[in-house]
């Protein structure tokens, strides 16, 4: 036999062999419940994913919470890190795939901040009258949770979020929140928990011009989910991968990165406060009109 | 302006130096207004650039609602930490009513309020003149350019971009360029300073050479003059050369001068000793003739009173011809007096002569003066008498005389308009025995002028077609000068 002829064939094998030669990704859609700007540490992951699943695996990010939606409903996406307030407006439709451990436990909280030098509000009651930053209106912890307190804080007065400040405006992100209170565009606002921490972590000159007034109860984490049309074979395996990430050292360091203990199985009931909430607001609003 | 500024040697160099220097200043400020012209332009341009890149964004972020995508497109690539200076460029836009929708200076001008409250606000609405314009237009508030640019959707307008260029970024601009072209210029001037002044002074320095050895004319002798000036075949190098081509001639004149000098000394010691020996020589003769008649003449008819009287006589000539010659000013007490003066013109009056011409007498000396009454008569009627005899001579004569004083001088002045005196004539009209009239004995002018030596005066002759002048100037003896 050919010398050349062998190594030819031993090419065509390797190539055949390679992870995702020809086979379409899987498509994971990203929401800013994490930092995901973190265009290196993304590549890493997916290469990470790759290695596992055997496939491609593409990040697809979205500014906006509703894109991503759209996005899984349309089939064009065969999992997503999504808030727990679409997760549970979708309950129906979505499976949980994975939920991260943060800090020991699936949870986490919403921060309401103001400016570092606003030393006077103690409380969201005493942020009237200024401009208030949303994250996302599909973000539970920067819109539902919020919206709720106020309905709370004044249960009198119908729609507080749009008549207790002189100006709100969405920011399409938790981290775009903390920018706009750092810099003074808005005069407070509601952010999640876990990436306020984050941030403070990566860049601290940028939460140090923010002071959290107030801290929501804990809600579960937001969690990745996939379509219920996801092939029950792909689905099971992207969780197994996800759920034993935490026992090789690569995978620990990628979770170390993203500040996560691990991600963990976990039943739908994880989000009932939220739906709780989010009814609450829903029947207040089919109130109003 | 001091001695040092007014030679060329600093002049020429510093003259030099202020050239390139003004050349320099006039040169930064045309640069410096040109950069400031083109400074504002292209502010001016930049602005609207921007604003027309910003608007397409900024309106769909206005009818959209969307504030955060508006403020990421006005803060651009600088990010949220980025200190605010004072001066910096900021953005803002308004939305229909005039309200802040979203600015890059929250601080300054929070979301929601309307901008028509802030001093901004009157000079945007003053340049709008109450309008609501389709086009970019700029104005200047607060040290700053700005920009307003409408957002138009579908030309119907839902708000509007305000850009503020940089406070004072022209200036600051126009400061940083010019101080980079100062500073070029002030090394280009290090070098062309000192090049300028060491050509200026090369330039100057064969004319500094060749004044400083015109100085020496005059003041040491011509010999000892030595004048080595390095020029080269300029104008200056031909000036060089021609000075010292006249400084060798003025050697030769000199020389030939002083033996003429010489020559002409010789000459008038023959003509005077000719003079003396034709003065003695004529009373010798008859002296001798004399003798020699009184030999001849048989004792008993001899007389020797006759002959003694003729040797007498001829031995009285010489006597009087010596005494002549050694002219001297008997000192003598008597100062002189207006008295004298008049004699004189009394005098000169009773002459015969004085009948034909017009005699100007002015007389302006009052009081006595301190010089020797002798004198002066002497001097005084010798010079009269003989202008009375030349005006005399081609009628109608005229003389005039005058006679002045000032705090230190007696001054003489005898005109008459007699025949001109030859210039040859002029020169050796004070020697002895040079009688310009037949039957005079040629001492009149002599004796004048060893008197006027003697009271270390000066005496002049000037002739010309309209007069012959004889002034004569006397000093007044130290002491008496000062008394007067």
């Amino acid at each position: 036999m050919q010398r050349r002829t062998f190594l030819g064939l031993l090419g065509c094998l390797a190539a055949g062999v390679r992870a995702g030669d020809g086979r379409p990704p899987i498509r994971i859609g990203l929401t800013p419940v994490i930092l995901d700007d973190r265009v290196a540490f993304l590549r890493r992951w997916a290469h990470w994913l790759e290695a596992r699943l055997d496939q491609p695996v593409a990040f697809v990010q979205r500014a906006k919470y509703q894109d991503i939606m759209e996005l899984l409903s349309s089939d064009q996406l065969d999992a997503a890190w999504i808030c727990g307030y679409p997760y549970v407006r979708h309950l129906d439709s979505l499976d949980l795939l994975a939920v991260p451990v943060y800090q020991g436990r699936p949870l986490y909280r919403s921060y309401i901040i103001t400016r570092a030098d606003n030393q006077k509000a103690q409380g969201m009651q005493d942020l009237a009258r200024g401009v208030f930053a949303f994250s996302d209106p599909l973000s539970n912890s920067g819109y539902l949770y919020p919206v709720y307190r106020l309905h709370q804080l004044f249960p009198h007065l119908p729609q507080p979020q749009r008549r207790l400040f002189r100006r709100t405006f969405f920011t399409w992100g938790h981290r775009h929140v903390i920018e706009a209170v750092g810099v003074g565009l808005a005069d407070a606002g509601a952010v999640d928990g876990y990436v306020w921490d984050q941030l403070a972590r990566l860049h601290p000159e940028l939460t140090a011009r923010t002071r959290i007034v107030e801290r929501s109860p804990e809600f579960g984490f937001p969690p990745l989910v996939a379509p219920h049309h996801l092939e029950t074979e792909r689905r099971e395996r992207l969780a197994e991968v996800l759920g034993h990430m935490h026992e090789e050292p690569q995978g620990r360091r990628l979770l170390a990165s993203l500040g996560l203990d691990r991600f963990a199985f976990r039943t739908p009931s994880l989000y009932a406060g939220i739906a709780l909430m989010a009814s609450s607001v829903a029947d207040e609003r089919s109130q109003d009109s | 302006m001091s001695a040092a500024l007014r030679s060329l040697r600093l002049r020429v160099p510093l003259s030099l130096v202020l050239v390139t220097l003004l050349t320099f200043l006039f040169v930064s400020i045309a640069i410096g207004i040109q950069t400031s012209i083109n400074l504002q332009a292209d502010q001016e341009r930049s602005l609207a650039a921007q604003a027309h890149a910003l608007a397409p964004i900024l309106t769909e972020a206005l009818l959209h609602d969307d504030v955060w995508t508006a403020y990421t497109a006005l803060r651009g690539r600088r990010s949220p930490p980025d200190a605010q200076t004072p001066d910096a460029p900021f953005h803002l836009v308004l939305d229909e009513q005039g309200r802040i929708f979203v600015s890059d200076r929250p601080g300054d001008f929070p979301l929601g309020t309307p901008l028509q409250a802030t001093p901004l606000g009157r000079a945007l609405a003053a340049h709008l003149g109450g309008g609501t314009p389709r086009a970019v237009s700029q104005f200047a508030f607060d040290d700053r350019q700005l920009v307003h640019a409408p957002l138009l959707s579908e030309d119907a307008p839902v708000g509007a971009l305000l850009i503020a260029g940089p406070r004072g970024a022209i200036h600051q601009r126009l400061l940083e360029i010019l101080g980079g072209g100062l500073l070029v210029m002030l090394m280009l001037l290090l070098v062309i300073v000192p090049l300028g002044w060491l050509w200026g002074s090369r330039l100057v320095h064969p004319l500094v050479q060749l004044a400083a050895c015109m100085r020496q004319v005059g003041r040491r002798p011509m010999e000892a003059l030595e004048c080595p000036i390095e020029a080269g075949r300029d104008e200056i190098g031909d000036l060089a050369r021609g000075f010292q081509s006249m400084l060798a001639e003025l050697r030769d004149k000199q020389a030939l001068e002083r033996q003429m000098i010489a020559q002409d000394r010789l000459a008038a010691i023959g003509r005077i000793a000719g003079g003396v020996a034709h003065e003695i020589n004529n009373p010798l003769a008859g002296m001798l003739v004399a003798i020699d008649n009184y030999r001849r003449t048989p004792p008993q008819r001899r007389d020797p009173e006759r002959t003694l009287a003729l040797i007498e006589r001829g031995l009285g000539h010489i006597r009087d011809t010596v005494s002549a010659l050694l002219v001297e000013c008997r000192v003598e007490q008597r100062r002189c007096s207006p008295d004298d003066i008049e004699d004189v013109h009394r005098l000169i009056l009773a002459d015969d002569a004085t009948r034909r011409v017009r005699l100007e007498w002015d007389n302006r000396l009052r009081g006595e003066l301190p010089l020797p009454a002798t004198a002066i008569r002497q001097i005084l009627l010798n010079l009269v008498l003989n202008a009375v005899q030349a005006a005399g001579e081609s009628p109608p004569g005229e003389v005039a005389v005058t006679l002045e004083r000032d705090r230190r001088h007696l001054r003489m002045q005898v005109r008459n308009s007699g025949e001109p005196i030859p210039q040859a004539e002029l020169e050796r009209i004070f020697e002895p025995f040079r009688s310009g009239r037949p039957g005079g004995t040629g001492l009149g002018l002599w004796i004048t002028y060893q008197i006027v030596e003697q009271l270390a005066g000066e005496i002049v002759a000037r002739s010309d077609e309209a007069a012959t002048c004889f002034e004569v100037s006397l000093p007044f003896p130290h002491d008496a000068a000062e008394a007067a």
